[in-house]
């Protein structure tokens, strides 16, 4: 069990359905209906960070965010079928529209490892690669198209800034070629394939219940790939090499509800999170992955935990638990009753995120930081 | 103005569609035949008394790719097995039945008791369908009910 206490910042009550911390770790940023809030975070992790700027430039949802792997731009995409790249310029940060090319919504964004390129999946069954065109002085997008049909809701990036995995809610998750001429240098093959034009697919491979892949990710090393889907199994895939059916597919079950997100904490372990409001780290190797621990004890259905008295608790605000009893409360028996504070009385569940864990990302070595719909930014040491 | 919002912007790309034969598993069809011969088998496993093998006989084939008429049968020769194993035993006795399936056969059980509370005769024996989910739900978690809602492979 981890020997130190998360860290927890309570940024509203709006869902975050996306966070990201620049790669210096001074600056977190996450997604609010249609803008994206920056704040900065100070090196002492236990102050609250302080909101920066407020990004404004959709219209609708965002549902993605991410920082370049040299910090200085901000990558956004939305359900205006819009991605922006926000660059900062000494006193605020402004947007440059991408062509994307899509007529629906926009998914998921990541910027590629060495941060030329990046990737918008979208419902329009497309994956835009994106670069910067010099002499038009735009971001510029090539579609991988087939043989996508449904919606992407994951993508993940190879250490080769080549390759790039993407999940989809027909339950597949492929393997594409991302290699764009003038930008990419000819990678050195691997497991995956050694002739990589543009749109080759490299893998493609389905979960045995059909069910919605959530996200994927390659291990650190990129030589296996990881996903978790919406029939809480976790999947992992060791492929054999070009041509050849995968070494093994691990396909874990487990008893909780779904995962939303995982990270690979080292190319033997990943931490995975989701409905289940706990993260749950798995170890394993090509021959079988285990459950190895829950970070957080957890009080459920089946099994029971004696709750914790934690005092010292983010919210100053009730909580909207708390507000839907006291709600209750006046309509049933027409008074109104402060909410208890304490153990059980404040909290709905046993665990920090009162609501689904929407996405994970890599702190440290040992700390993953995670967002929730709850409107919190944990992080957490593993 | 035209009402952007009603026009049918698949139409424009019909080769992109994904049609439902296509989500449908890659898996071989199940014949009326086979299911009969089961059905069979589980009975005269039933008269010797070999409860546990009778349920697994029954779980180890699911017609996943069959008529709905094929798989109704099965629904049938399954409730038959559950109403059996509890009418010869204690109803603290069903754990130790679960406990000997495997994560796929328990997978699948769950799928047949919310099959089995959907259809008429298994809302007269509602009692019995839930004892057996409580039980099973007691030792497998939450997560094969995720599983009988989000597979694709249908009983």
């Amino acid at each position: 069990m981890s020997s130190e206490s998360p860290i927890v910042y309570q940024l509203g009550h709006l869902p975050i359905k996306d966070h990201v911390f620049s790669p210096d770790r001074g600056l977190l940023a996450i997604t609010k209906d249609n803008e994206v809030e920056v704040y900065q975070v100070s090196s002492n992790l236990s102050v609250r960070p302080k909101l920066f700027t407020t990004l404004k430039g959709h219209d609708k949802t965002v549902t993605s965010v991410d920082i370049s792997p040299d910090g200085t731009r901000i990558l956004t995409c939305s359900q205006d079928r819009n991605a922006l790249v926000w660059e900062f310029d000494g006193q605020d940060y402004k947007p440059t529209l991408v062509l994307l090319r899509i007529n629906r919504a926009a998914t998921v964004c990541k910027w590629s490892p060495n941060g030329q390129k990046f990737a918008v999946g979208s419902s329009d069954r497309v994956i835009a690669i994106c670069y910067y065109e010099a002499e038009n002085d735009w971001w510029v997008s090539k579609h991988l198209k087939k043989p996508l049909k449904s919606t992407i809701t994951s993508l993940s990036w190879h250490p080769n800034n080549v390759l790039i995995a993407s999940g989809s809610t027909d339950g597949h998750v492929r393997v594409f070629s991302s290699f764009i001429k003038g930008i990419d240098e000819k990678p050195e093959p691997t497991v995956w394939g050694s002739k990589l034009p543009f749109q080759t697919l490299c893998g493609d491979f389905i979960n045995e219940t059909g069910a919605w892949i959530h996200d994927v990710s390659f291990s650190p090393d990129g030589d296996s790939l990881g996903f978790v889907s919406h029939d809480s199994t976790i999947g992992i895939i060791y492929p054999e090499g070009e041509g050849l059916p995968p070494k093994s597919i691990i396909n874990v079950k487990t008893e909780y509800l779904p995962f939303k997100s995982f990270v690979f904490l080292t190319n033997n372990k990943l931490v995975v999170g989701g409905h289940n409001c706990n993260l749950i780290v798995f170890e394993g190797d090509e021959s079988d992955w285990k459950e190895s621990f829950k970070v957080e004890s957890q009080k459920d259905l089946i099994n029971d935990v004696p709750v914790h008295g934690n005092g010292d608790e983010d919210d100053e605000e009730i909580s909207s638990h708390q507000a839907l009893n006291m709600f209750k409360q006046m309509d049933l028996k027409g008074r109104v009753n402060k909410p208890t504070n304490g153990a059980g009385g404040s909290k709905a569940l046993t665990t920090i995120h009162q609501n689904t864990i929407a996405s994970i990302k890599l702190f440290s070595a040992n700390k993953v930081s995670t967002s929730g719909i709850d409107g919190k930014v944990v992080i957490f040491t593993v | 103005m035209e009402d952007w919002r009603r026009i049918d912007i698949d139409a424009y790309e019909p080769e992109n569609h994904l049609s439902k034969e296509e989500l449908l598993p890659n898996l071989p069809a199940t014949s009326l035949s086979e299911i009969q011969t089961v059905s069979k088998q589980v009975r005269t496993l039933l008269s010797q008394g070999k409860f546990l093998d009778a349920l697994k006989l029954g779980l180890q084939y699911p017609p996943y790719i069959a008529s709905e008429d094929i798989k109704s049968l099965h629904t049938e020769t399954i409730f038959e097995i559950l109403c059996s194993i509890k009418n010869n035993h204690n109803l603290t006795e069903l754990s130790s039945f679960i406990k000997q399936l495997s994560s796929d056969e328990q997978d699948i059980l769950v799928k047949y008791l919310y099959k089995t509370m959907n259809t008429s005769y298994g809302q007269k024996q509602g009692g019995l369908i839930l004892s057996w989910y409580e039980k099973t739900v007691e030792i497998t978690g939450l997560g094969p009910i995720v599983r009988f809602l989000s597979d694709r492979r249908t009983v």
